[in-house]
């Protein structure tokens, strides 16, 4: 087990530098020229020419590349063409607040879809489970930016409970924190619940129709705790598979909804860096993408293991 | 022949019926019966076998037998006294003295379970005793059931079809059961795998006295191992008696077929069988209309 683990730790290295390459390669191809944002409308050649050499983009990409690779290995990712901050700083202010949507999303979601997708199951094609699905199939349909709308409407302008905008970092206390973090939570959560939900609801059904849930229940063992023991365990599998997905969709995907909280999160800093062309903030922003799915994906492998024996082994 | 013997588990006038799907908001619900006034009588220590068709409801009657369907009318008896699942002092003995072996071995065994921990289970529930006691109890029951001391430690994708019956089997057994329900336990099963499977069983009640009720389609398998035979046909007994009597002698048309439909190896018996098996086919068909 534990060798499995440190190999797969080991295979992020190349994995982030086969990612990282690509995507600087790949972003020299870009067609946006940081200089029009830095000159304004209508620059001479000269004036181009002149902030071409002083951000050093006059020289070979491959040039570039290394300067910037090297630079990466020892901790330094750069810095922003345009705010000149360092990408260390940037990235480590925005990934709190992506983490902690993520993390609220993906708890909304599971808070939601699991009970949901358990209380179908077990009441699979009465009435009960019809309701239940189209309360999902509804909530999957729903935007989350317009979600986002009516929470700020009704939450934040009318009730006032939360507020309508902005990020306060967990280290200026936990309650605010949270206060901030609900809304823009429950906008991403819902639909990513209504997955979670589904999934739930099929693999758990076809669970409860194994012999050994009859078996299990012939025995004595009352239904909760069929289906909390015997059943869930082996539903999991295909459960934590789109639970994954979602971490992934929820940690790129928050950007409509950081924007709409004014929270300047990982997708914020990632998209603004994209159409400026801001090189080096692009690369930090793909390297911690990378390493963030992967250890995703690790502890995906991991808790395959953890559900099903048959992993375990091989 | 066999003694007279006590009755430990009897069935009394079992109605069963299943909505069907509802073909339109509108419509009235129809109702498939799926048992009708099922009556049957296991001895202590007696193994009673069920034949019939697929869909006979063979299935439903070891599922009231074991308490996971609900009647819409009749009684079940353990020793005499009326099953009652509602409270939860009689259901715990019940449990525990009617145990399962189901057909299919890929599907009865928790696959995130070892197998220690699966015949661990209904003893757990039972909640009779320690966990020592236990753990013997579950060597004990490897050793019956011919599973080695690591093999324990195993999942159940790690054995083979018979292997893991012989766990499921070991399982039913292990809360010292009085009656197990064998719900066609040898159909997945190879040719020479289910005979050692069938003397397992006959060994185990040779030694501990338990009952069976055997569910099975393949006649000369529970003319073997069953004391008492039935036999149902769309969701009734039809015919009921000692094994021998039933099948040298059957009463009832159904039965007649259902021997007859036997394979032979022999080519001219088996012609011989075939013309026969039409005669019967035809009689029964006049008799209780269209059988395929």
């Amino acid at each position: 087990m534990l060798r499995v683990v440190l190999t797969r730790i080991l295979l992020v290295v190349p994995l982030i530098i086969v990612v990282s390459t690509v995507a600087f390669f790949l972003g020299a191809l870009s067609p946006i020229d940081p200089a029009d944002s830095i000159l304004g409308p209508d620059p001479t050649q000269a004036q181009v020419d002149a902030v071409h050499a002083q951000l050093g983009l006059d020289r070979p990409v491959t040039t570039q590349f290394f300067e910037w690779a090297g630079g990466a290995v020892t901790g330094d990712l750069g810095a922003s063409l345009f705010s000149h901050e360092p990408v260390t700083d940037l990235l480590a202010r925005a990934l709190p607040v992506t983490l902690s949507l993520t993390l609220g999303g993906l708890l909304i979601s599971l808070l939601l879809g699991l009970p949901v997708g358990i209380f179908s199951a077990l009441r699979a094609g009465r009435l009960g489970d019809r309701i239940a699905t189209g309360a999902v199939t509804f909530w999957q349909a729903v935007p989350n930016f317009w979600l986002a709308l009516l929470l700020i409407l009704f939450f934040a302008v009318n009730l006032g409970w939360f507020p309508a905008v902005g990020y306060t970092p967990i280290s200026e206390g936990v309650g605010d924190w949270l206060r901030g973090i609900t809304l823009p939570s429950l906008a991403l959560g819902v639909s990513a619940g209504a997955v979670v939900a589904r999934q739930t609801r099929s693999a758990l059904i076809g669970v409860l129709q194994q012999e050994y849930v009859r078996t299990a229940m012939a025995q004595g063992l009352s239904r909760r705790r069929v289906v909390g023991k015997y059943a869930l365990r082996n539903a999991a599998v295909p459960v934590v598979t789109v639970v994954a997905f979602e971490v992934a969709g929820l940690f790129g995907g928050s950007i409509v909804v950081e924007r709409m909280f004014s929270m300047r999160g990982f997708g914020t800093v990632a998209i603004d860096a994209v159409l400026r062309r801001d090189p080096d903030v692009v690369q930090g922003v793909i390297v911690v993408a990378a390493a963030v799915m992967l250890v995703v994906q690790l502890l995906l492998d991991l808790s395959y293991a953890w559900f099903n024996p048959k992993v375990r082994l091989s | 022949m066999n003694p007279p013997v006590d009755p430990l588990l009897s069935v009394e006038d079992v109605h069963v019926r299943f909505a069907r799907r509802r073909r339109g908001f509108w419509r009235p619900r129809t109702w498939h019966t799926a048992l009708s006034e099922v009556s049957l009588t296991i001895g202590a220590g007696q193994t009673v076998g069920l034949v019939g068709e697929s869909g006979s409801g063979k299935s439903t009657l070891a599922r009231v037998v074991l308490g996971l369907q609900p009647r819409d009318q009749g009684q079940v008896r353990l020793r005499g006294e009326e099953v009652d699942l509602t409270r939860p002092d009689t259901t715990r003995a019940f449990r525990r003295a009617v145990q399962a072996v189901f057909q299919d071995p890929y599907g009865s065994l928790n696959p995130t379970m070892t197998v220690a921990t699966i015949l661990d289970e209904p003893m757990r529930i039972a909640g009779e005793l320690s966990t020592r006691d236990r753990q013997d109890r579950v060597r004990e029951l490897a050793e019956l059931v011919g599973l080695t001391a690591d093999q324990l430690d195993r999942y159940p994708y790690q054995f083979s079809g018979g292997q893991r019956q012989r766990i499921a089997i070991a399982r039913a057994l292990a809360p010292a059961p009085d009656l197990v329900v064998l719900d066609e336990p040898v159909s997945a099963l190879d040719v020479s795998i289910q005979s050692q499977v069938i003397d397992l069983l006959e060994r185990i009640q040779a030694t501990t006295g338990v009952s069976y009720l055997f569910i099975a389609h393949d006649l000369a398998v529970v003319r073997h191992i069953s004391h008492r035979i039935a036999v149902m046909y769309r969701g009734r007994i039809v015919e009921e008696g000692k094994a021998d009597q039933v099948c040298d002698e059957p009463s009832h048309p159904y039965t007649r077929l259902l021997l007859a439909s036997a394979l032979d190896a022999d080519p001219t018996t088996s012609a011989r069988r075939r013309e026969r098996r039409r005669g019967l086919a035809r009689a029964f068909a006049d008799e209780f209309g269209a059988h395929t």
